[in-house]
């Protein structure tokens, strides 16, 4: 019990010593060191360790000065040329390569906004145009099945018999109509592209697109042919043909005659395996004969997802920023500025911490 | 040349200023040194290694009071002495051959015989009382009352807050005053009211 209280008590006179050295060293607070004085003026037994502990500390501040053995200057043959480490020494080299790449990062990425911004509008404007084109052949379609009577024999004999046909056309035409309109576009824009891209990755069900597409496209030019009366261009047929493999063919060659038009380079060898070569028509319409033409005019089903799936992107060569591999719209010469502008930066910021 | 300028010039490699700068202040940080370590080869190289640590670093000395920043690396540079020493005691012996050579400072002209006597052995009692204190209350003993720095400072140069160094410095006049108690009694009369008046 009585620990206890000399605890208590150690803890008060710790507490006391404390104050009245702050006291000795002026360092107590206005208020502190005014109820201090009053204690002190009170107790007696405050005032002797006070003044013990003053005469101590003038001993102490009275301690007489020792003599140094020698003197403690730095030897310059060991410390005249000081080193500079090597954060120092790159630092001024780092400051100004990061201000130096900070002005050609902002050149390029100036550049890179000019060119995107630059090309985005030509390649909208293509893209729209097949769409446009698209749509108002589909609504001639349907408005030709709808109203046979308007046409002549021949447009009749168009209209009727191709119903079938133009179901599956308008199917296909529906999935697949804007993607496979662009073909003619590209090919006009692009024509060494174009064949071999379709060389190697359309099948049937390409080719099957770019035939409704003619057809589609022929309709247009027939019922005005028919009204016309030519009937020149149309290829000899046996007698023995149906007369939907005869309109398929005649609209095949007038078609035939509208990509010639507009591709530079021959067709892929797969087209011409189902299309007769296009570069003598006369001559592919003596050779196809009335076995062969409904096979090699057969139109295959379509798979619209596949067939748009399988169909190039168009590809608009006036926008470099496409061709160009782009991450959060930079292009890379940009990515490569910013990652080693933020790399210097951090460099010199390590350097300027260490110097 | 003033300190500023000499500072400035050894911050850009002036060997030569910087080198004046030590001859200013080489005895303070001794005596410091010698304070706190107790004994002068362990002072002289912690004293040696205070200047050389300064003058490595003293492209980071930002202005302020060049001693306060000084007394700091040499506060160091003795907690590493005292460190080192503890790995490896020493004996007594280098103190003793010391006190042969150096003690002839202590006489003052207005001394006689008996008063250079008590002087020393006073000097003798309080740096004996200095080493029986623990490490951080003897550093804050003799930076506060030897040296004469501030509660700020000390805290400065010791890496501790106000309140410890205040603690600190509590219990370090307390046990000196409990251990130079008796040497007090031994004193005569005259010193001890002459040394009252001053």
């Amino acid at each position: 019990m009585f620990d206890f209280l000399r605890n208590r008590g150690r803890s008060e006179q710790e507490k006391r010593q404390e104050a009245l050295n702050a006291y000795l060293d002026g360092e107590l607070a206005p208020a502190e060191r005014d109820r201090f004085e009053q204690q002190l003026a009170l107790d007696s037994d405050l005032r002797d360790e006070l003044a013990d502990i003053q005469f101590w500390q003038q001993q102490m501040r009275d301690l007489p000065t020792r003599r140094m053995p020698r003197n403690f200057t730095l030897d310059p043959a060991v410390y005249g040329h000081p080193q500079r480490s090597y954060w120092e020494s790159a630092y001024p080299a780092l400051r100004t390569a990061t201000a130096l790449t900070a002005f050609l990062f902002i050149i390029a990425l100036a550049a890179n906004v000019y060119m995107t911004s630059f090309s985005t509008a030509a390649p909208s404007q293509a893209v729209v145009a097949p769409a446009f084109e698209a749509a108002p052949m589909a609504a001639v379609e349907v408005e030709e099945s709808a109203q046979p009577e308007s046409l002549d024999d021949s447009g009749e004999m168009v209209a009727e018999e191709e119903l079938p046909v133009e179901e599956s056309v308008v199917e296909a035409e529906s999935g697949a109509a804007a993607d496979a309109a662009l073909l003619p576009e590209t090919m006009a824009a692009s024509p060494p592209a174009t064949p071999f891209a379709l060389e190697s990755s359309i099948d049937k069900e390409s080719e099957a697109a770019e035939a409704p597409i003619e057809i589609a496209e022929s309709e247009k030019t027939v019922p005005a042919e028919a009204a016309a009366g030519e009937s020149a261009e149309q290829p000899m047929v046996s007698e023995q043909e149906g007369p939907i493999a005869e309109e398929l063919r005649q609209e095949l060659s007038q078609s035939l005659d509208i990509v010639e038009g507009t591709v530079e380079s021959p067709p892929p060898a797969t087209a011409r395996e189902a299309i007769p070569s296009s570069t003598d028509e006369n001559e592919n319409a003596e050779e196809i004969t009335s076995a062969e033409a409904p096979l090699a005019f057969e139109l295959p089903e379509i798979d619209e997802e596949q067939s748009a799936a399988q169909l190039p992107a168009p590809v608009d060569e006036t926008s470099l920023a496409a061709n160009i591999p782009s991450f959060l719209g930079l292009d890379s010469v940009s990515l490569v500025l910013g990652l080693l502008l933020i790399s210097l930066i951090v460099l010199t910021l390590v350097a300027r911490g260490r110097r | 040349m003033d300190e500023a300028a000499l500072i400035k010039k050894a911050q850009n490699g002036d060997l030569a200023a910087f080198n004046r700068l030590v001859l200013a202040y080489q005895e303070a940080v001794y005596n410091v040194a010698y304070r706190i370590m107790g004994e002068p080869q362990s002072a002289e190289d912690a004293t040696q290694e205070a200047f050389i640590s300064a003058y490595n670093a003293l492209k980071r000395f930002r202005g302020g009071s060049f001693k306060s920043w000084l007394m700091r690396i040499a506060t160091n540079s003795c907690y590493d002495e005292l460190r080192r020493r503890k790995r490896r005691p020493q004996t007594s012996l280098e103190r003793i051959t010391d006190e042969n050579e150096s003690f002839a400072f202590l006489r003052s002209p207005e001394d006689g015989p008996e008063q250079a006597q008590q002087r020393f052995e006073l000097v003798r009692a309080i740096e004996d009382c200095l080493q029986s204190l623990p490490d951080d209350q003897r550093i804050t003993a003799v930076l506060g009352d030897v040296e004469g720095f501030n509660y700020q400072e000390i805290a400065g140069m010791t890496g501790v807050s106000l309140g410890t160094v205040k603690s600190r410095m509590s219990r370090a006049r307390v046990k000196l005053r409990d251990c130079l108690q008796g040497v007090k009694e031994l004193l005569p009369a005259s010193y001890r009211l002459t040394t009252d008046t001053r």
